[in-house]
């Protein structure tokens, strides 16, 4: 499979995971209010902000004005993702367009309750790495330029360093601004 | 002429809802929220200029601080009176659960007009919309309406929730006292893991704040300031170069200019990126940047 592709769609499924709690929430009031599980869908792509999962919801739904059966669209949505939890939360709407929703089940707020531990469980491991990638990043921005300033203006003196001008520059230009880049490229992509 | 600015940066709908959000929230017309930035940025300027006046800067300097802080005086009391407003409408999304709580003690088959009446008398921030709403009802308008211009005025997420629940519980004739606990729980729910996701995004932030225009430009400055004031005549008792160790200091100080504008652009894009919004990007810039280089070239001229 094409590496940039793979990379797109993992985005996307890493995307509507974040939003899924929020998602279900939502969904779940809206079908304890009485709507049917389409026009609890229709409303909730009004209220999405999060273009992948609107863009899926959107996609569920032109197929049911289409004519395909609700169940079909939500197996054909289930069959693009790559999230496994977007998949099962996908199969228990089709038990629900199949059998309807019941207070007295409830089984969106059991789903609902374990991806929200899941996804605080992240959001905790994150906080942890991110104390130590802050750290990291203010020493690789701040810290490690000015001893490599000290280091090469000074060294050069004293130890015959072979480094010229423009080597200076560069590293200072380039090499660190890249070092920053890099750490602040892996906080982001390891954001849950 | 401020619209036709305004124009060029946010869109139509942008500008009319801002002079709305003044309007409906802060009770002022948008003709008088620019007399307040005018007479805001009048007072400042002068101040301003009164003091390079002392400072004895020539005329050119003080016209330019006269015009410079009159401009910066007036757009920031117009971006000030659009955050008290904002603000006012997110103390009324923070107050839908307490709503929603309250709706929940009614009876079982009470009237959504009743709800609505029970919410105006409420001593919560939104229960000035459900007056509005009352008030509508009063005159004739359909309930459904009522609760619809309420989801207008105030375009919040946990408003419309409140609104939409209200609207099928009018259609469907069938409120449960249940629904709204329910849903007032959802809602605490909701806010309580953007709170947690927020608080991630603010450790990111001010990192990334923090770093770019304080630590970096102060610690590099500083370092530049030492290795230009040092004192290179031992050199030549070495028998070292002083010409291409004086060449090397040099280099190093405009790199490390370069370096804090690289830096600032860089923190300003991902700040941008994080908040969804390009626009941000460039507007941090225009913050970070001219800050970081003024402690750059603070810590720099430091003599230790």
């Amino acid at each position: 499979m094409n590496p940039i592709k793979s990379y797109i769609e993992f985005k996307k499924a890493k995307a509507i995971e974040s939003q899924l709690a929020l998602f279900l929430l939502s969904l779940r009031s809206k079908l304890l209010a009485g709507l049917t599980l389409e026009s609890s869908l229709k409303r909730l792509k009004q209220e999405l902000n999060n273009n992948n999962m609107k863009w899926e919801i959107s996609k569920i739904l032109s197929e049911i004005e289409k004519g395909v059966d609700i169940s079909d669209a939500l197996m054909n949505a289930a069959s693009r993702t790559r999230s496994l939890q977007f998949k099962k939360v996908l199969s228990h709407l089709n038990e629900i367009a199949k059998s309807g929703y019941s207070k007295r089940s409830d089984s969106l707020k059991l789903l609902c309750n374990e991806l929200m531990a899941a996804q605080k469980a992240k959001m905790r491991e994150y906080s942890s790495k991110l104390t130590v990638l802050s750290l990291l990043f203010v020493a690789s921005a701040a810290i490690i330029p000015a001893l490599w300033l000290a280091f090469v203006v000074m060294g050069s003196a004293f130890f015959a360093l072979d480094i010229n001008s423009s080597q200076i520059f560069a590293s200072i230009t380039i090499v660190f601004p890249s070092l920053s880049l890099a750490i602040l490229l892996y906080i982001k992509e390891s954001a849950p | 002429m401020l619209e036709k600015f305004m124009m060029a940066f946010f869109a139509p709908e942008k500008i009319e809802r801002f002079k709305f959000m003044l309007e409906h929230e802060l009770g002022i017309s948008f003709a008088r929220a620019k007399s307040i930035a005018t007479i805001a940025a009048s007072l400042f300027s002068l101040a301003v200029t009164f003091a390079v006046f002392l400072a004895q800067g020539e005329i050119f300097l003080m016209l330019l601080a006269f015009f410079s802080a009159f401009a910066c005086a007036y757009f920031l009391t117009l971006i000030f009176l659009g955050f008290l407003a904002e603000r006012s409408l997110i103390t009324k999304e923070k107050s839908c659960a307490e709503a929603l709580m309250h709706a929940s003690l009614m009876p079982e088959g009470t009237t959504v007009e009743a709800i609505i009446s029970y919410l105006a008398k409420g001593n919560h921030a939104i229960a000035k919309e459900f007056e509005i709403a009352e008030a509508e009802i009063k005159k004739g308008a359909d309930t459904s309406t009522a609760l619809s211009n309420i989801e207008k005025r105030c375009q919040g997420r946990e408003i419309s929730t409140v609104v939409q629940l209200l609207r099928m519980a009018e259609t469907s004739g069938n409120i449960k006292p249940a629904m709204f606990r329910d849903a007032a729980n959802e809602l605490l729910e909701v806010r309580a893991l953007l709170k947690e996701r927020t608080a991630l995004l603010t450790i990111q932030k001010m990192t990334l704040l923090l770093s770019s225009m304080f630590l970096v430009p102060l610690i590099l400055g500083l370092l530049c300031g030492i290795t230009k004031n040092f004192d290179l005549s031992y050199l030549d008792v070495l028998g070292l170069n002083k010409t291409s160790q004086k060449e090397l200091v040099g280099v190093a100080a405009v790199a490390s200019n370069f370096y804090v504008v690289e830096l600032a652009a860089i923190a300003s894009i991902f700040l941008g990126i994080q908040e969804n919004n390009a626009k941000k990007a460039a507007m941090y810039f225009a913050i970070i940047a001219p800050v970081a280089f003024v402690i750059f070239s603070y810590a720099s001229s430091v003599k230790l």
